[in-house]
């Protein structure tokens, strides 16, 4: 367990974001609410299928944005479901659009936090959605943490679930990097 | 949508804030202003029918308390904009400052952080104590704060007794005569209020504003 400089709690985890035990999870999808394959079955298997409905109605969000659902069966209580472009699109953005997308979808997740008043949320590796490799999303995401922390935030656990010990192992270098 | 504003733009706002859907909440209220509505009309035009709304809903059973949750989360989006442009305009009595919390044994803090998101764009100043107060940590902040209103919130039925006790300890702190006391939640009613030796029962989230600048001005005259 580490802190934020703010003094939030910080947790890497490897698993699947859809089961993270915390009050709010961030969620990437499209601008239209449509998740990818495989996470769109996850989820309707955890939210149930009514739950990714009612999320639909959201729609459209614009690339950056996020909004939020209730969980339905999932662990968490909230899903704040973040819009990225789809891959094809990524494969030909310039690296500075992709980090900057990367930035709004950071600063806008944070943003329902604070809104929703949740003291916890999981976050998957959204930079690897955005193409970067784990290293430098690792980077980014730690630096957005600490640019866009909401001025009255009840925030008190940041929960990051990668996929694997590499991903993990990249996340805990670029962390120890930023505190020397 | 039954809101029933004429301004497409105001129900498009009390639309949003029902669905829950902060950025598109954000966004027409910052549509609103450019296109010359006033903050308080905004407030009072799109924000408010909605949350009158939610709360009938919630206490209907019709919405879960996480809709009501994700809706609040809409409204602070909105209140972004507003704030500053609320503030600004405010009137007399509306600079008080207001100690409030949910009282000692009672976690139950939604209805009264939308309380204070509602005090504070009204122009108020709000110390807000958060939930689980004890009596001892209100009277502490009044004096502290000089504050001219207590506000205390609970949905329990056994907050009821701690709102009770807490009164009772703002009198003997000899605090009482010169604050307004308002109760409001689940734990309440107007009858339970009065009973308790409150000054105000405040019924829902969207009239508390309004109550306590009545309440302010009562009291100074």
């Amino acid at each position: 367990m580490k802190r934020l400089e703010n003094g939030v709690r910080f947790e890497i985890y490897v698993g699947n974001i859809v089961d993270c035990y915390t009050d709010a999870v961030v969620i990437p999808t499209s601008s239209t609410l449509e998740w990818a394959s495989e996470l769109a079955q996850e989820l309707t298997k955890r939210a149930g299928a009514s739950t990714l409905a009612a999320a639909r109605h959201k729609a459209p969000l614009e690339i950056g944005e996020a909004v939020v659902t209730p969980a339905g069966g999932m662990l968490a209580r909230f899903i704040i479901h973040v819009a990225l472009p789809p891959a094809s699109a990524i494969q030909t953005m310039p690296e500075v659009e992709r980090r900057n997308l990367l930035d709004a979808a950071m600063k806008n997740s944070l943003l329902r936090c604070a809104e929703l008043t949740v003291p916890s949320v999981g976050l998957p590796n959204l930079g690897r959605w955005l193409g970067f490799s784990t290293a430098e999303s690792a980077r980014l995401m730690l630096a957005a943490l600490g640019h866009h922390w909401p001025d009255e935030c009840a925030l008190e656990e940041v929960h990051l679930v990668l996929r694997d010990s590499a991903e993990t192992a990249a996340f805990v270098k670029a962390d120890n990097g930023s505190r020397t | 949508m039954t809101t029933g504003s004429d301004d497409p733009v105001l129900a498009g706002i009390a639309e949003q804030v029902e669905k829950g859907n902060a950025p598109r909440t954000k966004a027409l209220v910052e549509e609103a202003l450019a296109g010359g509505c006033e903050a308080w009309d905004v407030l009072n035009g799109g924000i408010m029918p909605a949350l009158r709304i939610l709360g009938d809903g919630l206490k209907d059973g019709a919405v879960s308390l996480a809709e009501v949750m994700i809706s609040v989360g809409a409204v602070k989006a909105g209140l972004s904009v507003l704030e500053p442009l609320l503030v600004r305009s405010t009137a007399t009595g509306r600079d008080a400052v207001v100690v409030i919390g949910t009282v000692l044994g009672d976690v139950h803090s939604l209805g009264k952080d939308l309380v204070v998101t509602l005090l504070k764009a009204s122009g108020f100043r709000v110390v807000d104590l958060g939930a689980d107060v004890s009596p001892s940590r209100f009277v502490e902040s009044v004096t502290k704060h000089q504050a001219q209103i207590v506000a205390m919130s609970g949905l329990l039925t056994s907050s009821r007794l701690t709102m009770r006790d807490t009164i009772a300890a703002l009198k003997n702190a000899g605090l009482r005569q010169q604050l307004g006391v308002v109760v409001g939640g689940g734990a309440v009613d107007r009858q339970t209020a009065q009973e308790m030796g409150a000054d105000a029962y405040g019924e829902d989230a969207a009239g508390a504003s309004d109550l306590i600048l009545r309440l302010v001005r009562n009291r100074s005259g």
